[in-house]
């Protein structure tokens, strides 16, 4: 009976150290403020056409800046020359036919190409911005694998690989390849929600809903969270992950039929990993606030009034302080230049110089 | 006879650990559809309900459109 006992002893330790092993340290550090804040005013860049809705994304790549309209009628993404933003081209056709977008997420420059994401068709589709007057881009797809839940956002890795926020919730980042193939899917969401992390997995996914970037010279790649005040930044040289909670938490949100509602606040819109550091923009107006003035029929602006700046280990550095709602931006650290949208106005390209 | 019973009975208890074991590490992923199916179910909804307004950046989670606004409105549980 006593062997009976000790077998049976050793087995169960066995089992639950196993078990174990699988759970994440504690890494979370909560900022309450940042130590500068710096109130910048921007400068309009005049546009030589008026065709963007809802401009979410900027991005700047030697001497061509790419627009990303959310609600795009006719095409989601517009060219234009830098710096003095002389449009030169459309692409990324909205429709249903086969070489049309249904809906446009981000995209992302790889040289003189450029992959943009389409939820809706579940694509990556890669464009050469090198055409010639009215011609539109020449292309190549990549339908993302089935077992990818709606790909909301996207970075490259290298040249083979793309990472993408797990919308399923069963984990944090799906690695996928060239193809579109799931390689695999890594870390969890780090919420203290540990109901929802046992019940509502998709719920806290859509809650959790959060866009990322990476920078390949230092390996860091950030993600933020659209609800709440989360910022994530996962070191993949050296394999540490730190998260970042403002005075705001985590994203609040409320289940009904299995979808997650969002309410709490609207946090970050935009993410961009530097050599040196990671700006982010911040909205912090709450749903509450947001429901009142419809309901008054009273239109705030839309868009994030602060950029937050973090170092590369996630501690606060700066806030700047806007004088314009803005949504999307692009940093230029040499230059000391961000051009950021505001979907609020019908000029809706600004330049902000940070050592004004 | 007795200590014959105990290495069966050990290597019996040891077999089922084993099996659990294995079993859980390698557990085939559930349908997502499915797994969002029960994981609902499972939650133990309430009387709560969405409606997305307007034209933004937030997913509304009912339809996935972009929208401005997802009104949460209550009904009492009967």
């Amino acid at each position: 009976m006593f062997i009976f006992l000790i077998v049976c002893f050793i087995s169960l330790s066995f089992f639950s150290l196993s078990s174990c092993s699988q759970k994440s340290s504690d890494n979370k550090i909560a900022y309450a403020d940042f130590p500068q804040t710096i109130e910048l005013k921007g400068k309009v860049i005049p546009l030589d056409t008026a065709l963007l809705h809802y401009p979410f994304r900027i991005d700047v790549q030697g001497d061509k800046v790419v627009v990303m309209d959310l609600h795009g009628t006719d095409y989601f993404f517009h060219a234009f020359h830098y710096p003095d933003f002389h449009y030169f081209a459309s692409f990324g056709k909205r429709g249903e036919a086969p070489e049309e977008l249904l809906t446009a997420e981000g995209f992302r420059w790889n040289g003189v190409f450029l992959w943009t994401l389409d939820a809706g068709k579940s694509q990556l589709t890669r464009f050469d911005l090198n055409m010639s007057g009215d011609s539109q881009p020449s292309k190549e797809t990549v339908s993302l694998d089935k077992d990818l839940l709606r790909v909301l956002d996207f970075v490259q890795y290298d040249d083979s690989t793309f990472i993408i926020p797990d919308y399923s919730g069963d984990n944090r980042f799906c690695w996928v390849n060239r193809q579109g193939k799931l390689l695999q899917k890594v870390g969890e969401i780090p919420s203290a929600n540990k109901d929802a992390l046992t019940d509502a997995r998709p719920a806290l996914a859509q809650a959790w809903r959060s866009f990322i970037d990476y920078n390949p010279r230092n390996g860091i790649l950030a993600a933020v969270t659209q609800l709440g005040e989360v910022l994530e930044v996962y070191n993949l040289k050296d394999s540490t992950h730190i998260v970042r909670i403002g005075p705001n938490g985590e994203p609040e949100f409320e289940i009904s039929q299995g979808y997650g509602l969002p309410t709490g606040i609207m946090g970050f819109s935009d993410v961009q990993v530097t050599d040196n550091a990671i700006y982010t923009v911040f909205h912090g107006r709450s749903f509450k606030e947001i429901a009142q003035s419809m309901q008054k029929g009273v239109e705030l602006p839309d868009g994030g009034q602060y950029i937050y700046v973090f170092s590369l280990k996630g501690e606060p550095l700066c806030k700047y302080i806007l004088d314009h709602y803005i949504y999307g931006i692009s940093v230029d650290e040499e230059k000391e230049v961000i051009l950021a949208t505001d979907v609020n106005k019908d000029e809706p390209i600004l330049e902000y110089e940070l050592n004004k | 006879m007795k200590n014959k019973m105990k290495i069966i009975g050990a290597i019996a208890v040891i077999a089922i650990i084993v099996y659990s074991y294995v079993q859980v590490n390698n557990s085939e992923p559930l349908d997502d559809f499915l797994l969002e199916n029960i994981e609902a179910l499972a939650a133990g909804e309430s009387g709560t309900s969405g409606v997305c307004v307007g034209s933004g950046s937030v997913v509304c989670p009912l339809t996935k459109d972009k929208v401005e606004h997802v009104y949460i409105s209550y009904s009492l549980l009967h």
